[in-house]
């Protein structure tokens, strides 16, 4: 069954490669947005069965973009998955607070990305 | 009747001497027994002062002997005493035996000593003594070594060895083993040193070192020699002077040939009279080292001799006893002078005396021939005379005018003899005296025949008055109480003479007393009474003058607190009181008629009665002056001290002596004499004690008296006495001296001075204390200040280290009190936390921590005080007087009095805000870093894993895609690490700058260039003004500041505003600037981080590097650039409203 996911990421060369690595891999559709706002945006018009998230965007943080997508009911149940470049101890602290399924670190294996994904959330 | 006859020769006999021989006769006898009795109580009273010559001599010369006998052996004992405390205070290395033997040998130049030494427990051994007359060293320097003995120079240098002894064995010695066996410090026994030495004696004293264990003994020896020198000195010439130990053994002999011989040691059971009987004569007493001082006459080979034995006893167990022997035939020798001169006084005297007395008599009887001649011719007895008139002769013609005047006295004369009546009345008339012939008769009045006109003084009435009625008149005049016994008296007399005393009172009032004495003369029936009346006022006045004297007399000593007595005192020692005085009453409080022999003495305690009755009688009995004086215990129980001065002589007729004892009661003075006594005794200890050198000096700078001191043993000389002070110090000093002394005697004050003096080349620091003692005399107290200046000045320069240290210490100090109040701060510690000096010494430790630390510092110091833990360190924030939090790393420990009471805590305070910071700023670093790395990687990593999975083989574009993403990430790595090295570079200076002329339009162009796709990219718009002037800089390091400020402005402006960079030239000396603007429209930035961001990751905020893609290197580059050109950098901002960079250059680099 396939899934359609939401990447967001500023750097659009990451939202790119992450979404060829789950399209060409997975056989997943994706959808992308390049800030916080319009990842909040695409969360509520689109049906996803899961969210990439970046942890660092110039217009928001992950903590502020998963308190909204926690904040909306159309969107709470959403599962949220962080993809970020921040792997020091008190990164993980930070994150194991937050309401996320799990945390992928980045660089990432573009042929096994889809497996970790779906490992996390279950599928 | 035969021997009526006889006597009547003798009479006769005499009758025909000479008158001039009956007179010169009797007188030459008493001049001649009175001479001889003068010179009688001459001859007594020389023996009696030759007595007390001998005795004061044997006393005084005792005296002298055990002054320098003591001065002598505690010189020894003393410099012991002050090696053992140089060696404790460790000022002298005893190990040191090249040290030891020098200081040895310069204490042994100053005494008198015959060797000082010091023997280690291993038997090594170092010494200074003489060998013929010059002082050498001696040394075994290791244990069963052969002993050297080396000779010395002037400075006390060893020379050359002189001597080696193989095994010395110094150990076996006796000043070695006595000291060992005592533990502390003696004399040794006396014992033969060696030939010259036949008799020596050591003070030892062993040496402890800190933990009480032997390390040796420090000897000194003395030669008994030197003890013969000074008794042959004490002057006593044929006497002698001896000491001897109580055992018997003869230490010193003022006889020089009675050195004993080596190795025999002579006790006093020797041959030698003298000493025999001495010791004979003192072991009566029972044993030697009982005896006290003791003072007799012994005759010792026919020779009367004054001994005095006196005991030596002290505390390092000598136990001697000086004994002087004065023979009396020395005494007498100088009396004797006086003795030949006094008979030959006598002589002259006597022929002198002799002479006069002659001439007198033969002047006296001159006249004798002459009126035996006249009474001859009026006897009518003519003849022949010659001039020696025997004396019966010259009897007759005495009586003959005897006969002739009284004849002529009375009225039955016969016409022959009327011519002297004249005469006799007329002396009867100039008599003082009433002269009186009456005759009583039957009727009992009396008849007066005759009275001389007296009776008109005495009576005050005239002659013929008075005999016509001389009964009445007599009796009127009489006193009433007299009347009866004078008529008592007349009644009764009839044949005696007649003697009556009575009180007349005269008309004119007068009071005389009046005495007449008469003889009888029986005369037919009636008595005629011859006599005379004699005005006795005057005596009977005197009379009772003496009476009222007599009174006032006993008045006075019975008042005086004098009691006075007359004993008779027996053979047997028993007395009588014939007389004793009221004040006796009053000082002991018995009666005259109580106070018997046997009561005086049991009031006298009984261990001071034999004494004082053996004083008293041996006194007594020589009848010499004496004074006693002794405890009695009065009749109230209270003891008092009372002295009686006796003088005595001998009464034949009583068998007993008659003595004459004054008593005065001295308990106040024995009191007050005995409260003398000690004082003085503290007084001199207290003086001896002190390390003083005291001084009495003359105005003028001569020394008239030292106290001697151990401290200045070369400056205490005896010899000093009378030298002037310019002779024996520097002349500044002297002069020094004498002013503080004038200044003193004007002043009266006290001056006090301080002085340096060179003293055997070592230099010292002395003070000077002068003060006026008399007119012309003051008082110099020298004391030795080196030692205390040398410690003070240590002292001053170890606080002011302390002090140094404590304030300049780069870390906060503070001592904190137990209650955790601040004592003393240091100024580090007063940066650390803001507050000034006063502020923090009001607060407590408390005060200014953190509140969540209070608790683990407080629990940590309590440990402390409970001796728990020694110090503690933590980390402890404090609350800054700003209100920030300063990180620090504090040290604790605790210090404490000698009585382990807590005195105080040290506390050391390392601020470790900047240790934390670096921690925090290495901490992000290694985030940004991190981070920004993994962005470039994830983008090559990912691009790379699709291309190499081949899942676009078949879509070119893609692939193409996927390159360019992994090719821009690769270059936005490679900038990454170009930008780090950069910094790395400039920080570190390894990359020298290149400088060139450049023209400023072309670096604004490439910098423009530069940022042209992100200022497009992000829809900002750069505008730019600037000077067409050359600039000399590195070209590519400016064009990189201006990219990155740039690239900033870009990066933090909204979107469609302008970014303004300008350049403008400053005229300025030495060079001119160039001076660049870049100014945007961001957000602004705080005020606290306008310094902070030139500085290496250093960035608004931590979001700005993953937001501006930026790891906060690109300003510190900016800034190492344009200092390295010389030029400045710097930001003002407005939050909300933008920012304006600026930096300046200098248009010329000057030493490029």
């Amino acid at each position: 069954m396939t899934k359609h996911i939401l990447i967001v990421d500023d750097d659009k060369d990451i939202c790119r490669l992450v979404q060829i690595s789950l399209e060409k891999f997975a056989g997943w559709t994706t959808a992308i947005a390049q800030s916080g706002q319009e990842g909040l945006l695409k969360a509520k018009t689109e049906l996803l069965d899961a969210i990439l998230l970046d942890v660092s965007m110039p217009d928001m943080d992950g903590f502020q973009f998963v308190t909204q997508i926690q904040a909306n009911a159309a969107t709470r149940s959403v599962p949220i998955v962080l993809l970020t470049a921040k792997t020091l101890p008190g990164d993980r602290q930070r994150f194991a607070q937050m309401a996320v399924a799990g945390v992928i670190t980045k660089p990432f294996n573009p042929m096994t990305f889809w497996t970790q994904v779906a490992e996390i959330l279950g599928w | 009747m035969k021997s009526f006859d006889s006597l009547h020769r003798v009479h006769q006999r005499l009758a025909k001497i000479p008158v001039g021989i009956l007179l010169s006769l009797p007188f030459l006898v008493q001049l001649l027994g009175a001479t001889g009795l003068v010179g009688y109580l001459i001859y007594r009273s020389e023996q009696q002062a030759i007595h007390n010559l001998g005795n004061k001599l044997v006393n005084e010369v005792g005296e002298r002997i055990y002054q320098q006998l003591d001065n002598y052996l505690q010189t020894a004992q003393v410099v012991n005493h002050r090696n053992l405390a140089v060696i404790h205070n460790g000022l002298l290395d005893i190990q040191d035996f090249e040290q030891t033997g020098h200081y040895f040998w310069h204490q042994f130049a100053t005494y008198n000593f015959n060797s000082i030494q010091f023997a280690k427990t291993d038997g090594s051994y170092i010494g200074v003594s003489y060998q013929d007359q010059i002082p050498v060293i001696s040394e075994v320097p290791k244990p069963n070594h052969k002993q050297f003995i080396y000779s010395t120079n002037h400075q006390g240098y060893r020379t050359q060895v002189q001597q080696t002894i193989a095994n010395p064995n110094v150990l076996q010695a006796a000043w070695y083993q006595d000291a060992v066996a005592a533990k502390q410090p003696i004399w040794t026994t006396v014992y033969p040193k060696n030939l010259s030495h036949p008799k020596a004696i050591s003070a030892s004293t062993p040496v402890y070192d800190s933990e009480g264990s032997l390390t040796g003994v420090l000897s000194i020896d003395l030669n008994l020699k030197q003890i013969n020198r000074f008794l042959q000195q004490s002057e006593i010439g044929r006497g002698r002077a001896i000491i001897l130990e109580t055992s018997g053994l003869l230490i010193a002999d003022s006889e020089p040939t009675e050195i004993m011989a080596q190795g025999e040691q002579r006790h006093i059971a020797t041959t030698e009279p003298l000493i025999q009987s001495i010791t004979t004569h003192l072991t009566r007493f029972g044993n030697l080292n009982q005896l006290q001082q003791y003072s007799t006459q012994l005759a010792i080979a026919e020779q009367l001799t004054y001994i005095h034995v006196l005991p030596y006893q002290n505390a390092y167990g000598l136990d001697w006893l000086i004994i002087v022997a004065v023979p009396e035939l020395e005494l007498r020798q100088n009396v004797g002078v006086n003795q030949r001169h006094t008979l030959l006084l006598c002589a002259i005297i006597i022929l002198l005396v002799a002479a006069i007395g002659i001439v007198t008599t033969q002047w006296f009887i001159n006249p004798a021939p002459y009126l035996v001649q006249a009474d001859a011719i009026a006897q009518r007895q003519f003849g022949s005379f010659n001039n020696k008139v025997p004396v019966a002769q010259l009897v007759n013609t005495f009586r003959h005018i005897a006969q002739f005047n009284t004849a002529a006295t009375f009225q039955n004369r016969s016409p022959r003899e009327q011519h002297p009546k004249p005469i006799l009345q007329n002396l009867a008339q100039s008599l003082p005296e009433i002269i009186y012939s009456a005759v009583i008769k039957p009727d009992g009045l009396m008849h007066f025949e005759y009275i001389n006109p007296v009776v008109e003084n005495v009576y005050e009435i005239s002659a013929a008055e008075f005999l016509a009625q001389p009964n009445r008149i007599i009796l009127m005049q009489m006193h009433p109480e007299d009347r009866a016994g004078y008529l008592k008296q007349v009644a009764q007399s009839t044949q005696a003479a007649f003697t009556y005393e009575w009180r007349s009172i005269t008309p004119s009032g007068k009071l005389k007393w009046l005495r007449t004495s008469s003889q009888p003369e029986q005369r037919r029936g009636d008595i005629c009474w011859h006599g005379v009346i004699l005005d006795i006022s005057e005596c009977k006045q005197r009379e009772q003058q003496l009476q009222a004297s007599q009174a006032q007399l006993n008045d006075i000593l019975n008042l005086a607190g004098v009691s006075i007595a007359r004993l008779r005192f027996y053979p047997d020692r028993t007395f009588e009181a014939d007389y004793c005085s009221a004040g006796c009453t009053a000082m002991v409080g018995y009666t005259p008629e109580e106070l018997t022999s046997q009561l005086w003495a049991s009031r006298i305690p009984p261990e001071d009665l034999q004494t004082v009755m053996d004083q008293a009688f041996a006194a007594i009995c020589q009848e010499q002056p004496i004074t006693i004086e002794f405890r009695f215990r009065r009749k109230d129980g209270s003891q008092c001290w009372l002295a009686d001065i006796l003088t005595s002589r001998w009464d034949e007729t009583e068998g007993c002596w008659i003595v004459i004892a004054v008593g005065v009661d001295i308990t106040e003075r024995k009191r007050i004499e005995t409260a003398l006594h000690e004082s003085e005794a503290l007084n001199r200890a207290i003086l001896n004690a002190l390390p003083d050198l005291i001084i009495r000096m003359h105005q003028d700078g001569t020394y008239l008296d030292v106290k001697p001191t151990t401290a200045f043993p070369i400056l205490t000389s005896p010899k000093l006495i009378g030298t002037n002070i310019s002779d024996l110090l520097p002349p500044d000093i002297a002069r020094q001296r004498l002013a503080a002394a004038a200044a003193a005697l004007s002043t009266k004050q006290m001056q006090i001075y301080e002085f340096p003096l060179v003293v055997n080349g070592q230099s010292l620091w002395q003070e000077g204390r002068v003060m006026p003692l008399t007119t012309d005399e003051v008082l110099v107290v020298i004391r030795d200040l080196t030692e205390r200046n040398q410690v003070q000045q240590a002292l001053q320069a170890s606080e002011q280290r302390f002090r140094q240290a404590f304030d300049d210490a780069p870390i906060g100090m503070a001592l904190v009190s137990p209650t955790g109040h601040f004592l003393k701060v240091n100024r580090t510690l007063c940066e650390i936390v803001g507050y000034t000096d006063e502020e923090l010494l009001a607060l407590t430790s408390d005060d200014i921590t953190h509140p969540d630390d209070r608790q683990a510092d407080s629990d940590y110091r309590q440990q402390l005080l409970t001796d728990k833990i020694r110090c503690y360190e933590m980390e402890k924030r404090y609350v800054r007087k700003q209100g920030d939090i300063v990180q620090t790393l504090l040290s604790v420990s605790l210090v404490k009095d000698a009585a382990q009471q807590p005195l105080y805590f040290i506390t050391q305070i390392l601020n470790i805000s900047d240790r934390h910071e670096i921690t925090r700023m290495k901490d992000e670093f290694i985030a940004i870093v991190s981070h920004e790395l993994r962005t470039p990687l994830t983008a090559i990593r990912g691009s790379l894993g699709i291309l190499a999975a081949g899942v676009l083989d078949d879509e070119p574009l893609q692939v193409k895609e996927v390159l360019q993403i992994a090719l821009s990430n690769s270059d936005r790595l490679v900038r990454l690490l170009d930008n780090l090295l950069n910094l790395k570079r400039l920080e570190s200076g390894m990359v020298p700058l290149t400088i060139e002329t450049h023209i400023v339009a072309d670096l604004v162009a490439q910098a423009i260039a530069c940022t042209a796709t992100i200022a497009q990219e992000a829809n900002i718009k750069i505008s730019t003004i600037f000077p067409t002037i050359q600039i000399q800089v590195a070209g590519d390091a400016i064009v990189q500041t201006l990219t990155n400020l740039l690239s900033n402005a870009i990066k933090f402006s909204p979107a469609g505003s302008t970014v303004w960079l300008s350049a403008e030239l400053q005229e300025s000396k030495p060079v001119p600037y160039i001076h660049f603007k870049v100014e945007d429209q961001g957000r602004g930035i705080p005020i606290d981080k306008l310094e902070s961001i030139f500085q290496p990751f250093q960035q608004v905020a931590i979001s700005d590097a993953q937001q501006k893609r930026g790891i906060g290197l690109g300003l510190a580059i900016c800034k190492r650039i344009v200092e390295q050109h010389g030029g400045q950098i710097w930001v003002n901002s407005e939050l909300g409203k933008g920012s304006t960079f600026y930096f300046t250059l200098p248009i010329a680099q000057q030493d490029v």
